[in-house]
């Protein structure tokens, strides 16, 4: 068997393992979705989607503000890019 | 790195940034504030007695179809960069595909997709993360502002790979002679930087950066001559590159290729033999127009390029002087100084001071023989006298301007077109008769 086919059988096997693991994910959250109740699993529930609404902002925030390599962050370089341009038609 | 510009370095940045490290951030993020949420929900049930609450089977079924809804939505969160990622390459894939034309091989970035990452990249569970929402939370963390403009990261990164994808097919290509499925792809490939003005900016980024670069020795690019000396010679008109006209300025250049690989110019440029780089810059097209001409037309439709025609003629001056081989040399650059010093006496002639015409035109032929030799360059007669007619015809006693002087120096291919392709065959027209 040569590594060609070694590697297209476990490409092969990705897409099952995936499906594997999701479905266990799932399974294993409705397990304890069962056990806790409705009113836990709905605390439980919102404290998730606060989480993604928390870290998707964050992420909003870090992408208009992230630093290059000068240490500026992205409004700053575009300022600058502004202001140069600006200067350069005067 | 000092060339670029801070804008340019952000912007090369932002398309790997956005659809790659964000998303990655954003489910790191999530996995860590998710664990503080459920230290608080832990403290939160105590506190209202939650924990000891008794659950009846309603409770208890409502509570497993909420935990299997959780249960998805984490997974879809935890697959969405790898989603998107995939969504991207599948993207630029299917774009590559779409436009071969029937008959056209499958590129070669399809057939290592279908055979390597198609596996990976269509398989149902990232699929139903898409549908899930995994696809509207990538698509919402890729919109990134630029220049006041919400722009879609990912309809970029998908050009981009696009354009990579692209590139693989012209591995093994035979870059002095272009075959039409070559050009086709660098027709598309280029008109692919064109669809997008946030890539085109970062192209026209990268140019102004590599001309700065290259101006202050930060980086050195060296190829053979003639062409070193001409592309050193000529990058410097890239140093204002825009979005605006780098789309332009990239189609006169992919047009002027073309016309060099179609009439065997970069094969007799190759080959190193001045003569056959002659025939070839002379070769007519149908309607008798010399390749020379159409690179000249190509080069002066656009503003931008128009400042090359001087680089084209001081490769004129080496190739007229026989050291077309050793590139636009300073020695060439100082012939061509004075050539435009010299031609000024050429065209000084008055027309008045002589009887006929062909007395006239005999002594600007003279004159232009003179002031060539003058500078080395020894052409022969009949090339002379037909560049000699054609500044007769177009010049006569005007002053020169720099564009004038390099039109001259171009009427040598018209000149050795118009003697060199049909030499005179003695006694054929004794024989005719």
């Amino acid at each position: 068997m040569g590594t060609e086919s070694v590697t297209r059988a476990l490409l092969n096997w990705v897409p099952w393992v995936l499906a594997g693991l999701v479905a266990l994910g799932i399974i294993i959250s409705a397990f304890k979705g069962a056990r806790r109740g409705i009113f836990r699993q709905g605390i439980r529930f919102v404290s998730v989607v606060l989480a993604v609404v928390l870290c998707f902002f964050l992420v909003r925030w870090a992408q208009g503000n992230y630093p290059d390599y000068q240490g500026m962050t992205m409004g700053e370089a575009a300022e600058q890019a502004r202001l140069s341009e600006q200067y350069a038609s005067l | 790195m000092n060339c670029f510009e801070p804008d340019e370095a952000v912007a090369i940045a932002a398309i790997p940034v956005t659809t790659v490290a964000f998303p990655i951030l954003f489910v790191v993020l999530f996995v860590l504030i998710g664990l503080l949420f459920l230290i608080a929900y832990g403290i939160i049930s105590r506190v209202l007695g939650l924990a000891k609450m008794h659950n009846t089977l309603l409770t208890r079924l409502l509570g497993m179809a909420l935990g299997a809804i959780q249960g998805i939505a984490v997974a879809g969160l935890l697959l969405m960069p790898l989603m998107g990622f995939f969504g991207i390459v599948h993207d630029s894939v299917e774009s590559v595909k779409n436009v071969r034309q029937e008959g056209e091989p499958s590129p070669r970035a399809a057939l290592f997709y279908d055979e390597y990452v198609s596996p990976i990249a269509d398989n149902p569970v990232l699929k139903a993360t898409g549908f899930f929402g995994g696809d509207y939370m990538y698509k919402a963390l890729n919109k990134v502002h630029v220049n006041g403009e919400a722009v879609d990261m990912r309809e970029q990164a998908v050009t981009l790979f696009a354009v990579c994808e692209e590139t693989a097919d012209l591995q093994g290509a035979d870059f002095t002679t272009l075959t039409e499925q070559d050009k086709a792809l660098i027709v598309r490939m280029t008109n692919r930087l064109n669809e997008s003005p946030y890539v085109l900016d970062i192209f026209s980024s990268m140019v102004r950066g590599t001309v700065r670069a290259l101006d202050g020795g930060y980086i050195e690019i060296s190829m053979s001559e003639p062409y070193n000396s001409t592309f050193h010679n000529s990058v410097h008109i890239f140093a204002d590159s825009s979005a605006e006209n780098l789309s332009e300025d990239i189609e006169t250049l992919r047009n002027i290729y073309f016309l060099l690989s179609d009439d065997g110019v970069l094969v007799a440029i190759a080959n190193g033999d001045d003569k056959e780089v002659t025939d070839a810059l002379t070769t007519a097209d149908d309607s008798g127009e010399i390749v020379m001409r159409r690179i000249i037309r190509e080069l002066d439709q656009n503003e931008h390029t128009r400042p090359l025609v001087s680089e084209l003629s001081k490769l004129s001056v080496s190739l007229m002087a026989g050291s077309f081989g050793d590139g636009v040399s300073e020695n060439v650059v100082a012939t061509y100084e004075n050539l435009k010093t010299g031609l000024q006496d050429v065209t000084a002639l008055r027309k008045d001071d002589y009887e006929t015409d062909e007395e006239y035109k005999g002594a600007v032929s003279d004159k232009l023989d003179e002031t060539l030799k003058g500078e080395g360059i020894e052409l022969e007669a009949d090339i002379i006298d037909k560049m000699a007619d054609y500044v007769a015809d177009n010049y006569a006693g005007a002053e020169l301007s720099d564009a004038d002087v390099d039109d001259i120096l171009i009427s040598y291919y018209d000149a050795y077109k118009a003697t060199g392709e049909l030499p005179p065959i003695p006694g054929l027209e004794e024989a005719v008769e």
